[in-house]
């Protein structure tokens, strides 16, 4: 019996040592730590230090000097936030319970979208709305034009949508793609969308993405490549309304209305808008837990 | 419950009119199939999108086909994990399909203790696949990777059999324990050769970006970190020659250390009804 019992003791005994296998809990109350994860972090996995010209080491020296080992939460999480926003980028946020940081690049020039304008002035009052589209023609055009509002890029883009819209208007001398103020989403629906407007395939545009902890430690730039949908195309000219946010002049943002825009300037359709982006890809190779223990905090 | 008291019912009296043949109940090789239920506890850490350790609940189903005598011990299993785990604050969720595929071969090693210890030694090899979603990590919310692993076990059994009848009485009311068929055993099994095929530096690769996209874009196959495990199981057999298991299992594996190092645990008590073939 007492050999029983050692055996079931060995079991409890080996079953707790797990701990022993595993890196010690990261998790921590203490301000420094936090900071010192955080920055590191960015450190090793942002991916436009270059291109925007950010010095990351110097950020490191002008905010580390503000960490106190007294600091509040609320504190540290509004200088880590102010350290985050050094990016210029929107897509990086601190994120907990009490608030969320931000980089308002949508505050960096006059807001020049009403919706409820277009709305007013543009559209018939019960214009279509088939998916993600909102579409009618344009008044006063005699329906010549056809107006095409993509608020968000969801995912939720399907045939039937697009062929409706586009055989809708397919007879008109063009239309009028609206993605202004649109916040972004799933990359499959630029591809789902623009391969409505092209004649045959083409690279849009490259991507490269972070492979290791160095600053210029990219993969080798890839292809995206834009291939002609099968079914139900547009083959009149199309004018594309977007925000100046995303102009290569202001990297800060990075998302699927970048992308949209980038791989329309690449297709050989038409188009017209104005500040056309240049570049464009994920600002980080991860998301990135933080380890306070006070609260959840994402960047 | 009525279920519950037909797979009894199978167990224990399923097959009784053949196998109380001797012959039977001799066999050399007895062969097993058997159902498993469990629950326990899951601990895991990926440090590719968070520092901190998520715990939960699970619950586990499984299969297992074994073969177990004086000699030799073998076993197929496939285990299915689910799991529902929070992170150390409380504030982000995620949930984890965790699937186990075992094949053990252990052979007896002749230390003569007693006749009611056997110990047997061998191997076993593992491929475990997970998959795992947390929202909150948005484009990053899914993760998953595999594992394989060859690891050296030993097990030690104790026949904690009852041979012979105790008869017992409190006054004039008489009572008895009757004759047991089991046994415990301890099982402890160490990763020798460990694979895993994980993320690459970029916890998602781009090639939804470039429209071409791919399972398993950029991930990577690497030859490093650790596997452990132990089994505490106590094994009742009926006279049909079927059996009833009850186990505590721990399971431990990790990545090797480093920027994008994974490390995951469970804990589970698992029931197994196991029925005789041969």
């Amino acid at each position: 019996m007492k050999k029983i019992v050692l055996l079931i003791g060995l079991m409890t005994a080996l079953s707790g040592c797990e701990k022993l296998f595993f890196k010690k809990d990261k998790a921590s109350d203490h301000p420094r730590e936090n900071f010192e994860y955080l920055w590191k972090e960015i450190h090793d996995k942002y991916s436009y230090f270059a291109v925007k010209n950010v010095d990351w080491d110097a950020i490191y020296t002008e905010y580390s000097a503000q960490v106190s080992d007294d600091m509040t939460d609320d504190a540290l999480f509004t200088l880590l936030g102010k350290m985050l926003n050094e990016l210029r980028d929107g897509h990086s946020n601190l994120v907990s319970p009490f608030n969320v940081s931000r980089y308002q690049f949508d505050k960096l020039n006059q807001d020049n979208f009403d919706w409820r304008l277009v709305q007013d002035h543009y559209l018939p009052q019960d214009y279509y709305i088939s998916g993600p589209f909102a579409h009618d023609f344009l008044l006063n055009t005699n329906q010549q034009i056809g107006y095409i509002r993509f608020a968000d890029f969801d995912g939720s883009i399907s045939d039937d949508n697009l062929d409706f819209a586009l055989q809708r208007y397919a007879g008109t001398k063009g239309i009028i793609l609206d993605i202004r103020e649109n916040g972004g989403g799933y990359i499959g629906d630029v591809f789902r969308l623009l391969s409505r407007f092209t004649d045959g395939s083409k690279v849009v545009y490259y991507s490269r993405i972070k492979v290791g902890t160095g600053y210029n430690d990219f993969s080798d730039p890839q292809p995206a490549t834009l291939d002609p949908h099968n079914g139900t195309r547009y083959t009149g000219k199309v004018v594309l309304l977007t925000d100046r946010e995303h102009s290569a002049q202001l990297p800060s943002q990075h998302s699927q209305p970048k992308r949209w825009a980038i791989s329309c300037r690449s297709a050989t359709r038409p188009v017209a808008g104005s500040d056309f982006p240049t570049a464009d890809s994920f600002p980080m190779a991860g998301l990135t837990g933080f380890p306070s223990r006070r609260d959840s905090i994402w960047a | 419950m009525r279920l519950h008291c037909l797979l009894f019912l199978a167990l224990a009296c399923g097959k009784s009119t053949a196998q109380t043949d001797s012959s039977r109940v001799k066999t050399r090789h007895p062969s097993y199939f058997g159902f498993s239920a469990g629950t326990g506890m899951q601990l895991f850490r990926d440090f590719a999108t968070s520092p901190l350790f998520y715990a939960g609940i699970s619950v586990n189903a499984g299969f297992t086909g074994e073969s177990e005598n004086a000699r030799r011990n073998g076993q197929f299993r496939i285990d299915y994990l689910f799991s529902a785990a929070r992170d150390e604050l409380g504030a982000t969720r995620s949930k984890q399909h965790v699937l186990f595929f075992d094949y053990k071969l252990l052979y007896r090693i002749p230390i003569a203790w007693s006749d009611k210890w056997n110990l047997k030694a061998g191997g076993i090899a593992s491929i475990t696949g997970d998959i795992r979603y947390n929202p909150s990590l948005q484009n990053n919310g899914l993760g998953f990777e595999f594992f394989g692993n060859i690891q050296p076990a030993v097990k030690l059994t104790r026949d904690i059999s009852r041979t012979a009848p105790r008869p017992r009485h409190i006054l004039f009311v008489k009572y008895g324990r009757k004759v047991k068929s089991r046994n415990l055993s301890f099982q402890l099994n160490g990763g020798l050769v460990n694979m895993n095929y994980r993320n690459g530096f970029a916890y998602t690769g781009q090639s939804e970006v470039i429209n071409d996209l791919k399972w398993f874009d950029r991930y990577e196959l690497h030859l490093n970190g650790l596997r452990f495990g132990s089994t505490l199981a106590l094994t009742r057999y009926f006279r049909t020659g079927n059996a009833f298991r009850l186990a505590y299992c721990w399971e431990a594996m990790r990545t090797a250390p480093g920027k994008n190092s994974f490390e995951f645990s469970s804990h589970t008590v698992r029931f197994t009804l196991l029925f005789r073939t041969r």
